[in-house]
């Protein structure tokens, strides 16, 4: 009998130790990684993560709510204990969310925001909008207060194209003789960008410059630009900091961009699930990450 | 004929009904523009008298770049503050010189210094005062918002008036905020948002 029980403690005690030996999962759901720049975003949280001695999945949402929905249906059930997100709607995404937070999972935005004040934990967002600031300064400097010029937006219902674009036009609109003729959406999309771009220099002959709403549209209008032979006149502004518009601005072909920091902002949600799990309850509901300007001036900076 | 009429109408009212155009430009100048100014007087008030004018933490420009070059983490953990994260801080920062030259954008110094007239639009006076706290906020956009009324007093209602008459040669005192990056390392003059300037 003794050693029957025995056994059985040793087998219990083994089970429990197994238990609590198993490393905690950490799940990071992106948008999606058909975008260099996500797949930046996620590999740096999932790096992150194992690196703080964490398990980590990546989940790629394939810019699809539907499919978003399904991985967080899935790893409630398997038993994830926090969620790392970039998420595919501001507002849609916030039922996922707090579908997770009844499970007593915790979520970390990372770069795009959802609508509400009480779903995630907290939001680790680029600062669009004081970069696209100081965005809006260097255009009204490089064109000296006037010109033609145009907007290539990005998704319309994203935050992150609303609050670039308010950025850029607090500073922009207080300049009267810097004139919008066009204002169209480019989806964060190089070749729906180059096309926007066709289209509003054809309706628009005398234009001096484009402001894009991150890179990838910038390069996309600039291969317009340069198609039409107007790489000597109009100039060119994205944002977001991708090596090849660094480089562009290093030869002079684009005027500036703004540095984001994706891998700032995984280490920071890394770091706060790891401070979530050690007993830290209160964090910041928005935490601005800096985006700075890269132009002929700072370039060789980055 | 009449049904006709009818069907049509209401065909077209339906439609006009169901699909609602709305423009970009519209949308972008509702978040951007209008933002609720008044809620913040108070606040922007504040800001400007006990976060900036009487903050301790003012420092005269020829000590705030000796700190900065001598050991620039020190000086933003003593002096420097920055909402969020980042490399660059921001400082309060006090001085005297004379007016080497000035155009629409800006008041150049005799000793180096810039100071910044017409853009003044980003964080550096928010963050400096030390004033506004990442939690008093529930979204990016109420922050935003404070921030230009901030800007928005400063720019379009304070400085205007403390700019008039100056000339060439002219004695002046100013009070403002700075960024410093550790790019800017080593720092030899600032670029001044100004908050006070006087003759």
């Amino acid at each position: 009998m003794k050693y029957v029980l025995a056994l059985c403690g040793l087998l219990l005690f083994g089970c429990s130790s197994k238990e609590s030996a198993e490393k905690p999962k950490i799940a990071v759901v992106i948008s999606t990684l058909n975008n260099p720049w996500f797949v930046v975003l996620g590999e740096s949280a999932v790096k992150n993560a194992e690196k703080l001695g964490y398990e980590a999945k990546l989940f790629d949402s394939q810019n699809n709510p539907a499919t978003e929905s399904d991985h967080f249906e899935n790893l409630i059930s398997s038993g994830f204990d926090a969620i790392l997100f970039n998420p595919t709607d501001a507002d849609g995404s916030i039922a996922n969310i707090l579908k997770a937070k009844e499970a007593g999972i915790p979520v970390f935005c990372m770069d795009r925001e959802v609508n509400s004040n009480d779903a995630a934990t907290s939001q680790i967002l680029s600062d669009n909008y004081t970069g696209c600031v100081a965005i809006g300064v260097e255009f009204v400097k490089q064109l000296h207060g006037k010109g033609n010029y145009v907007e290539i937006l990005g998704l319309a219902g994203d935050n992150n194209t609303y609050a670039r674009s308010n950025g850029f036009h607090t500073v922009v609109d207080k300049f009267k003789s810097l004139k919008m003729l066009g204002q169209q959406n480019g989806d964060f999309d190089r070749n729906k960008a180059m096309e926007v771009m066709e289209s509003m220099m054809q309706a628009n002959p005398d234009l001096q410059a484009v402001f894009c709403g991150n890179d990838a549209m910038a390069l996309g209008a600039y291969q317009a630009i340069q198609s039409a032979g107007k790489s000597q006149k109009i100039k060119v502004f994205g944002f977001d900091g991708a090596d090849e518009v660094v480089q562009k601005i290093k030869e002079g072909k684009i005027v500036a961009t703004g540095m984001q920091y994706p891998k700032i902002m995984a280490k920071t949600a890394a770091e706060f699930a790891v401070e979530f799990f050690k007993g830290r309850k209160d964090f910041p509901q928005h935490i601005p990450v800096a985006v700075n300007l890269v132009n002929s001036k700072t370039a060789k900076h980055y | 004929m009449l049904r006709k009429i009818l069907i049509s109408v209401i065909a077209i009212v339906l439609v006009t009904q169901s699909v609602r155009f709305e423009k970009l430009s519209e949308h972008v100048k509702t978040e951007a523009g209008n933002a609720d100014y008044a809620n913040f007087t108070e606040k922007v008030k504040n800001i400007i008298q006990k976060g900036v004018l009487e903050n301790s933490l003012l420092t005269e420009e020829f000590q705030l770049i000796k700190q900065l070059n001598n050991n620039l983490t020190n000086a933003k953990k003593e002096l420097g503050n920055r909402l969020g994260i980042g490399e660059s801080a921001y400082f309060l920062v006090k001085g005297q010189s004379t007016i080497a030259s000035i155009n629409e954008n800006e008041v150049q110094l005799a000793n180096g210094s810039i100071i910044d007239t017409q853009f003044i639009f980003g964080n550096e006076i928010r963050d400096a005062s030390r004033m506004v706290k990442l939690e008093d906020f529930k979204s990016q956009k109420d922050l935003n918002a404070l921030t230009e009324a901030l800007n928005k007093q400063v720019r379009e209602v304070i400085i205007p008036q403390e700019i008039k008459g100056l000339k060439v040669g002219d004695n002046i005192s100013y009070i403002g905020a700075c960024e410093v990056a550790p790019t800017d390392i080593p720092v030899k003059a600032l670029t001044i948002y100004p908050v006070e300037i006087k003759h």
